[in-house]
């Protein structure tokens, strides 16, 4: 089975030969701006910007359009939750906000390899525990993606369905399929740990990738700081 | 000089399960010979306690003529490779390359050998371009032949390949002999494939919990009740010319194709 991870299309990316750690810092720089705005022209504005980046960097349109709808639907709750207290302007700045965050991070996340991406959280000293988990974590996700996948397959295959929400039987047969992936979850942890014992695993994950700061990573950090201090400035009422 | 020396060894599992029962056989340096067992004979469990993963309740085991046991394991496996049956669990790293660099930068080689190393693992295992793929957009046969070169790229003295052509395709398993074959080391390789184990060793040790016996190919072959205890078949081209020897036509004991055509080439110039 093949599974479309956030990161498919990153080395088609125009932004693929920015230095991660450049782009973990620019682009994360102006998520967190952009989450401290209020102002809808500072928002909109900005929301802008993550749009144009978007498609600036080269990413394929239609996996990217879903993907923002995904992200849409995240931020339509946000929505909701904010229309009965601060009505419908509101409501739809923070729509707005929720969304060019959103836009930030998935261009982050899909320009970059993921695994580049954890070893520049390691460089801002992301724990390293942390970061290994969420290598190991890429790494067999997509397995018991495929696991549940089989299993899934096979319960059609006898004639399964769920048949309602109030279907007893169905749900105790999910529960259960459920054990067995942990179960066997637990047997691919005790085989990987050996695995990893074999290779001389000693608690550290060692990698001989060298990033690399250049010019346009310095240019490409120069605009993010430019674009937080315009929209900083907007927000502050000095502009727009 | 024996690489590998396995004197009376059981292992019981935790559930009281007996795994493996007064097994013994020795590996010379550079032999390679294959593991022949039934499912459930105990093949992955002895590799586990020949790379110190696990050890034995009873006996002893001599990697290069030490003992192994939990003081010296840690150092021994340092000699020792294994390739796990299934390799998603060996391949941990989200690119080829870095998975393949994972062993010998965890030995603390230099960079630059670390480098070589990898480079010459993924050529001899046929990968060169993959370097940056991404293990799970891999099919089956790629995945092993990473997990080879995992274990390569650490330039072992002995290999352990556990079930190394399970779930391959004709040609993935045709590749993967090719791969096998070109390497210079002590091998052990653990299959239920009589017909692989043909393809990649010298000869056989056949064990189902206890050794039921060992030896070259052609003395197995002779003696099919040992495999038939085993619950293994004899592959077809032995069989054929152990059948037409049963009927008095004795014309040799090929056991490969190529070999069974030049045996029967001559017999029918001969006739002719």
């Amino acid at each position: 089975m093949q599974h479309d991870a956030l990161d498919f299309h990153a080395e088609k990316s125009r932004f693929i030969v920015l230095d991660p750690r450049g782009k973990l810092a620019g682009l994360l720089a102006l998520t967190v701006t952009t989450a401290l705005l209020t102002r809808a022209v500072s928002v909109v504005a900005s929301f802008a910007i993550s749009i144009l980046l978007l498609a600036a960097s080269g990413l394929p349109v239609r996996p990217t359009a879903k993907r923002l709808l995904q992200i849409a639907v995240f931020a339509g709750f946000a929505f909701v939750s904010i229309l009965p207290f601060g009505g419908v302007w509101r409501a739809l700045v923070t729509f707005i906000r929720v969304l060019a965050c959103g836009a930030y991070i998935l261009l982050l996340a899909s320009t970059t390899p993921s695994f580049d991406l954890v070893r520049a959280l390691r460089f801002f000293r992301f724990p390293q525990v942390l970061c290994e988990m969420l290598i190991f974590l890429y790494r067999y996700l997509f397995l018991f993606a495929d696991e549940n996948e089989r299993m899934s397959t096979a319960r059609k295959a006898r004639g399964f369905e769920v048949k309602s929400l109030l279907d007893r039987r169905g749900l105790a047969v999910i529960a259960s399929s459920a054990g067995a992936v942990l179960y066997r979850a637990y047997h691919r942890g005790m085989a990987v740990s050996h695995a990893l014992m074999a290779r001389r695993y000693e608690g550290k994950v060692e990698t001989l990738t060298r990033f690399r700061l250049g010019f346009r990573d310095l240019a490409f950090l120069a605009f993010a700081g430019a674009t937080i201090l315009s929209l900083s400035l907007t927000e502050l009422g000095v502009c727009g | 000089m024996t690489s590998v020396s396995v004197r009376d060894v059981s292992y019981r599992y935790e559930d009281g399960t007996l795994a493996l029962d007064s097994l013994s056989f020795d590996v010379a340096e550079g032999e390679r010979v294959a593991i022949l067992g039934p499912n459930g004979a105990g093949k992955s469990t002895l590799f586990e306690l020949l790379m110190g993963l696990q050890f034995p309740q009873k006996g002893s085991i001599q990697i290069m003529g030490e003992e192994l046991n939990s003081k010296s394991a840690p150092r021994l496996r340092r000699l020792m490779g294994l390739v796990f049956q299934d390799p998603d669990d060996q391949i941990f790293m989200p690119r080829v390359w870095d998975d393949v660099a994972f062993g010998p930068i965890n030995m603390g080689l230099p960079e630059g050998v670390v480098r070589e190393n990898v480079r010459k693992a993924l050529e001899s295992t046929g990968l060169v371009g993959f370097d940056q793929r991404a293990p799970h957009r891999l099919s089956r046969g790629e995945k092993k032949r990473v997990a080879i070169a995992g274990v390569l790229a650490m330039e072992p003295k002995i290999v352990f390949l556990d079930e190394p052509t399970a779930e391959l395709d004709p040609k993935g398993k045709r590749d993967l002999i090719r791969v096998l074959n070109g390497l210079h080391t002590t091998m052990l390789v653990a299959t239920h494939e009589v017909q692989t184990a043909l393809e990649i060793t010298d000869r056989a040790v056949v064990i189902d919990r206890t050794k039921l016996g060992e030896g070259t190919y052609p003395e197995l072959f002779s003696n099919p009740h040992l495999l038939e205890r085993a619950s293994l078949d004899v592959p077809p081209i032995p069989k054929l010319f152990e059948l037409l020897q049963n009927d008095g036509i004795s014309l040799g004991k090929p056991t490969s194709v190529d070999e069974a055509a030049e045996i029967l080439r001559k017999a029918l110039s001969r006739r002719s």
